[in-house]
Parts: structure tokens; sequence; C-alpha cells
């Protein structure tokens, strides 16, 4: 192959040129922990944990007679029971309906113990709800003696109803102090 | 210059370049064996348990999370409620039917049972031992979580918290 003199002076003076560049161990170390301080962020962004909250519930349960016979003689005391007088709130698509457990059970065609709150533009009325639960919770500890001492409220959804609206309500219910413990039930509606 | 010489000029540069030194040989290779060994490093399950599940939790405020023995992501694809846990474990089944319902029943049990007895033989239970995680789809309705309800509370899991997400990532 013919190769002219500017041609090799072209290849000698590139010889030449990376013969001079020396690629030394502080600059190989530094790019590979560059490379390494970019990968990090990436992939930790990938997998990172999102922060998560928890909105707790729970059922209630049958105390057991069971005796402890050890040493411990260990007995758990109920903290609070539900009772016919239990509060109960029950979400339907159209509105909020509440009473206690008798009103919605045995005394279940009595409309004059169970109230509405109606749905304004499809909107549940939770604050509204809950001034009327709190009035009618003190009409009925001045009349009839009636509290609801462990802040228990049985809330029943309608079948249909999305799951955040059923947690929105549970959390604000808690949210709200005037109900510490809410319990999911179902079978009403 | 003619093409001859264009094309001998271009792989010519390229030989030159590529006779480096030796002494860099093992450096290449132990480059790309740690970047794996980081890459998988930084994926394993343990820095985010919820990898690879593709539940959407509502963006709602909430107590912050507290670490419990039993977790599940429940989502509807299709139709098809499907199940996952914390364990890997997959249950599904159509909208309104029961397939697979008494597999996870006996599911449930078992883990109870192995909650409980992981309490006796260490001779303490923490507060959320007993406690389950639902990761709820925000697609799915209350008539979907009826039966899944009533599995835990046959199993015995007495206390339950549904998981929101706090910031909106």
């Amino acid at each position: 192959m013919l190769r002219s003199t500017t041609l090799q002076s072209k290849i000698f003076g590139t010889k030449k040129r990376l013969s001079n560049d020396k690629s030394t161990l502080p600059q190989i170390t530094l790019a590979f922990f560059g490379v390494f301080v970019i990968l990090t962020f990436m992939l930790r962004f990938e997998s990172l944990d999102s922060y998560y909250g928890q909105i707790s519930t729970e059922f209630p349960v049958l105390q057991s007679p069971l005796k402890d016979l050890t040493r411990h003689q260990f007995d758990e005391i109920a903290k609070t029971t539900l009772a016919r007088t239990t509060p109960v709130l029950v979400l339907s698509d159209q509105a909020f309906y509440f009473g206690d457990v008798r009103s919605f059970t045995t005394d279940y065609a009595d409309v004059r113990n169970k109230f509405k709150v109606s749905h304004k533009d499809g909107e549940p009325q939770l604050g509204n709800t809950l001034e009327h639960m709190k009035k009618w919770s003190k009409e009925r500890r001045d009349k009839d003696n009636i509290s609801n001492a462990g802040g228990v409220v049985i809330f029943i959804p309608q079948g249909l109803i999305p799951m955040p609206i059923v947690l929105q309500v549970i959390e604000n219910l808690k949210r709200d102090k005037f109900f510490t413990r809410v319990i999911l039930a179902n079978g009403m509606i | 210059m003619d093409r001859n010489n264009k094309v001998f000029l271009f792989f010519e540069l390229r030989r030159a370049r590529l006779r480096t030194s030796q002494f860099l040989f093992p450096l290449p290779f132990l480059i790309g064996a740690l970047l794996v060994l980081f890459v998988m490093g930084l994926t394993v399950l343990n820095i985010n348990p919820r990898l690879g599940h593709k539940t959407d939790p509502m963006h709602f405020s909430g107590t912050p999370a507290e670490i419990s023995s039993l977790w599940m992501s429940i989502r509807l694809v299709s139709d098809k409620i499907i199940i996952t846990t914390n364990d890997r474990k997959i249950f599904q089944w159509k909208r309104g039917e029961g397939e697979q319902l008494e597999i996870f029943n006996a599911y449930l049990a078992a883990r109870s049972k192995e909650i409980i007895l992981d309490a006796v033989l260490k001779g303490f239970m923490k507060q959320n031992d007993g406690m389950a995680v639902l990761s709820v789809d925000q697609k799915l309705t209350y008539q979907d979580m009826k039966p899944i309800l009533a599995s835990l509370a046959h199993a015995r899991f007495h206390r339950y918290a549904f998981e929101t997400r706090l910031n909106p990532l």
C-alpha cells in the first residue's frame, strides 16, 4: 500500500501524542467514584421507599373464659364492650344515617330513633353528621343516662362505596377525638 | 488523500489508540464486578419491601406506618382481585366470586400460628406483631374487601390497618 509522507507524519504525530497522554491512577479512581455517585442517586431514587401511614381499626373479640394457671395468672379485662346503645353510623350513596345498635336491629321499624344527614351534591357531610351525633349523644346522656365512655362507633358503609371514602371517614372520625375506636361492620346494607 | 489512504489512516489511528499499557488490566474487570454487586445491593427487597407490588394506595394522612408481621397488597386487575403478601404469595379470584378464598384462609391461619409460635418461643410479642396491614388499591370498593376482612377475622387477626401514602410521590 502506498503511503504518502503526509500520512506517515500524521501517524507518527498521533503515536507521539498518545504516548505522552498517560492516564494516571487518581484520574481513573475519581472517574470510578463519579460513576458510583451517579448510579447511587439513580438507583436509590428508583428503590427508595415512600412515606406511608396507617389507618387502623379492629374487630371486636369475645372474651375467652379460660383461666391462666401459670405463675403470671394473666387475666385480660375488657376495656370497652359493645352494647345495644353503642352508636352506629351508616354510609350510603345518598346520606349518612346514625343511631345506635338497637335502632338498626330490634327497633329497625322505628323512624324516631335514627337520623339522616343527606349528602350535598353527592358529597358526604361528615362534619355536619359528627356535630349532630355529638348533640344526640349529649341528649342521651342527659335524658337517659346513656354514655359512650369507650368512644366506640360501629361504621357500616354500603357495599359500593369506594374504599378511599371509607378510609377517609374512619380517619376523620378518629381525628375528631369524639370517637377513639371505629369498628367496620357489614350485613346491614 | 485518496480513498485507500483514508481507510488505512482510519484503522491505523485506532490501532495506535488501542495500544495501551497493560498495568490497568485487572481494573476494568473489577469495575464491572463491583458495579454488578452495587446494583444488586441497592435493589434487594429489604430496602423497599413494596418493590414489585403495584398497588396505588390513597394519598391521605394517618398515623406513621409501623412494622407489622403481615402486610399485603390488594388490587383490582381486569375484574380480578389480586392479593400479594410480604412473603411473595399470590392469591387471586374473580370479583364477586371466591375461588381461592379457602387457600387464602388456610394461608392466613398458617401465618397466624407462625406469629403465635414465634411469640411463645421468644417469650414476648410486640404490639404490632398480630396486626395485618392492607395496602388497598383505590379502585376497590367495600364489597370487595368484605371477604378479605372476614378471612382476617377467621384467622384471629383482630387488629388491622389500611395503608395510606403520606407524600404525593
